[in-house]
């Protein structure tokens, strides 16, 4: 069990969010590019001090600032990838790796360190270093060097940045693996459509206040069924058409906006499967059909806007 | 010759007026005397010991300014508070330090009648006019190069490899010694050369602070000094051996600044 509770400025943004994850389990973290993920998980890592919070993992206290504990970063067992990777470029993976393994003979350092390379499919690539490495591997690296000291809470800064699509599956994948392996993993990410194939439930973080939390499904179908508006240009058929949609109670607005139909639906996906053949029955030529509101941006507004109706 | 072609000659006869002024001089020791010669004149009594003197206070200092000045540098480089900006003013004053003043300043500083001169002298210690002297003066003048060069070094390595040895279980003076030096090496490595140039070519402090003795005091600069009246000869091998030595760490830098390029050292 992870649990992060934290308030801090951050320039212009308050950070103010609390997270669980449960033991075993894998948790993402979602939310635009300067929402604070990358904030909440330094305070959970100990690497950014909160001006109030409390972190406990696994029945240990990290840090509670009313108690003035703080146990410092290199004493929290706990594995950090960074978005960047932040491998040290002057040693080669498997050093990179022995760096973590501290307190063994320099041999037995070597052999470990090969044997978990090994595990993650790099064996061969031991004696490189990072720079010689595709952005993959340079991935792959961070999280068995994050895993060598077998820590059970486990984070993730962004793992699918500046990787191409065949990467980030198997990053995807390793992610999963983790998961199902028994620790708390923490993982982060600004493409919510992407979270959902690495984690079973998500936080959904937008200025630095959580705005939505949920198995990854829940989420999905709420974003899915959020209102949309979808702009059609039928030409002369325009009238019989949106007096058509209104009707099957597949619009909950409608103006027509120089010539162009502007349909408010809250079931987009309906909408969608009946415009075809209701064009056809009133005799309208569908020309042009442009969805609105598509982008990541708008989804995280809706999701804010949300949330404060539900007076969260 | 075209409109156009001007230029492009402007340019080059301003490089050639460049290399000639800066490389006749040091040409012209080498023209000035036979090799014969300056191997002859180096076994003069004196001139041999100045060099050893020269290369014993050099290391001396540079071990000196590495062992004190590469954790100060780390700090400036990686820590903020009140009146940073104020210290790293005050350590790199020396830089614009008149050697002549330098050398004063010391001797109002610890010299037999400076402010910490009893203390010092109560210690046992002889500064003014002894070798440690010297070393004193010559950690003075060359500090500020190396420490200035290592705070840019140290602050140009990405921060998260020092918080990535943190989460992997490492003090961060662990992480200081097997991470932020060997990244920074480079730059580290660049500053040592300057300072070590300029510690090698110290004159006007050391001859204010330590004298000139012969042995004692008298580096290859001094030395050079003194025989130039008397035996000009002499001067010019002791010049020779000088130019060839902060050739030898110009190249080195080079070559260091070359394994940078190659990938050695971080992106």
């Amino acid at each position: 069990m992870l649990r992060v509770e934290a308030r801090h400025e951050l320039g212009d943004l308050l950070l103010d969010v609390e997270v669980a994850v449960e033991r075993g389990r894998c948790l993402a973290l979602a939310g635009p590019s300067g929402a604070g993920k990358t904030s909440l998980l330094r305070i959970a890592a100990g690497l950014l001090r909160p001006e109030h919070g409390h972190v406990t993992a696994n029945g240990e206290t990290w840090l509670d600032t009313d108690r003035g504990i703080d146990v410092p970063a290199e004493q929290r067992r706990c594995g950090y990838v960074f978005q960047h990777y932040a491998l040290f470029p002057h040693l080669t993976a498997w050093q990179n790796v022995a760096y973590a393994l501290r307190g063994l003979p320099r041999s037995e350092r070597r052999t470990r360190a090969t044997e978990l390379l090994e595990r993650f499919g790099l064996g061969g690539r031991a004696d490189a270093r990072p720079h010689t490495l595709s952005g993959g591997e340079r991935q792959r690296v961070a999280v068995v060097r994050a895993l060598a000291r077998s820590p059970e809470v486990l984070l993730l800064d962004e793992p699918l940045n500046g990787l191409d699509p065949v990467q980030r599956r198997h990053v995807v994948e390793l992610i999963r693996r983790l998961g199902s392996e028994g620790r708390t993993v923490l993982v982060s990410s600004h493409v919510l459509p992407e979270v959902e194939r690495m984690a079973p439930r998500v936080v959904v973080l937008v200025n630095g206040r959580l705005v939505a939390e949920g198995e990854t499904g829940a989420i999905r179908d709420l974003i899915r069924d959020r209102p949309r508006t979808v702009r059609i240009a039928a030409g002369a058929g325009s009238q019989a058409l949106a007096r058509e949609l209104v009707g099957e109670g597949l619009a909950t607005g409608v103006h027509i906006d120089d010539g162009v139909l502007v349909v408010e639906t809250g079931d987009v996906d309906a909408l969608g499967r009946r415009l075809m053949p209701i064009a056809r029955d009133v005799g309208a030529t569908l020309e042009r059909i442009e969805p609105l509101g598509d982008d990541l941006e708008s989804v995280y507004t809706y999701l804010t806007d949300h949330a404060r109706g539900r007076g969260r | 010759m075209t409109r156009a072609a001007w230029f492009p000659v402007l340019l080059g006869l301003c490089l050639a007026l460049a290399l000639t002024f800066l490389t006749l001089p040091v040409v012209a020791i080498f023209v000035d005397s036979s090799p014969g010669e300056l191997i002859s004149s180096l076994g003069e009594e004196g001139a041999l010991d100045a060099l050893w003197l020269s290369l014993k206070c050099t290391a001396a200092s540079i071990a000196i300014i590495l062992l004190v000045g590469t954790p100060a540098a780390y700090l400036l480089a990686t820590r903020s508070f009140r009146g940073r900006a104020l210290v790293v003013t005050l350590i790199e004053l020396p830089l614009v330090l008149p050697p002549a003043v330098a050398g004063i300043a010391l001797l109002a500083a610890v010299g037999p009648e400076g402010i910490l001169g009893g203390a010092i002298e109560a210690a046992g210690i002889q500064l003014s006019f002894a070798t440690a002297g010297v070393v004193v003066a010559l950690t003075f003048v060359s500090s500020p190069f190396y420490v200035r060069q290592a705070m840019a070094a140290f602050a140009a390595v990405d921060r998260s490899l020092l918080d990535a040895s943190r989460t992997l279980g490492a003090s961060e003076a662990r992480g200081f010694l097997r991470v932020m030096i060997p990244v920074a090496i480079p730059g580290l490595a660049a500053g040592t050369a300057l300072a070590l140039g300029r510690a090698l070519g110290e004159f006007g402090a050391t001859l204010m602070f330590a004298g000139s003795f012969r042995g004692i005091t008298q580096t290859v600069p001094l030395a050079i000094y003194d025989r130039f009246s008397t035996d000009f000869q002499s001067a010019l091998a002791l010049s020779a051996v000088l130019v060839a030595v902060s050739a030898a760490i110009l190249l080195a830098v080079k070559l260091v600044r070359g394994g940078e390029a190659l990938g050695v050292a971080p992106r």
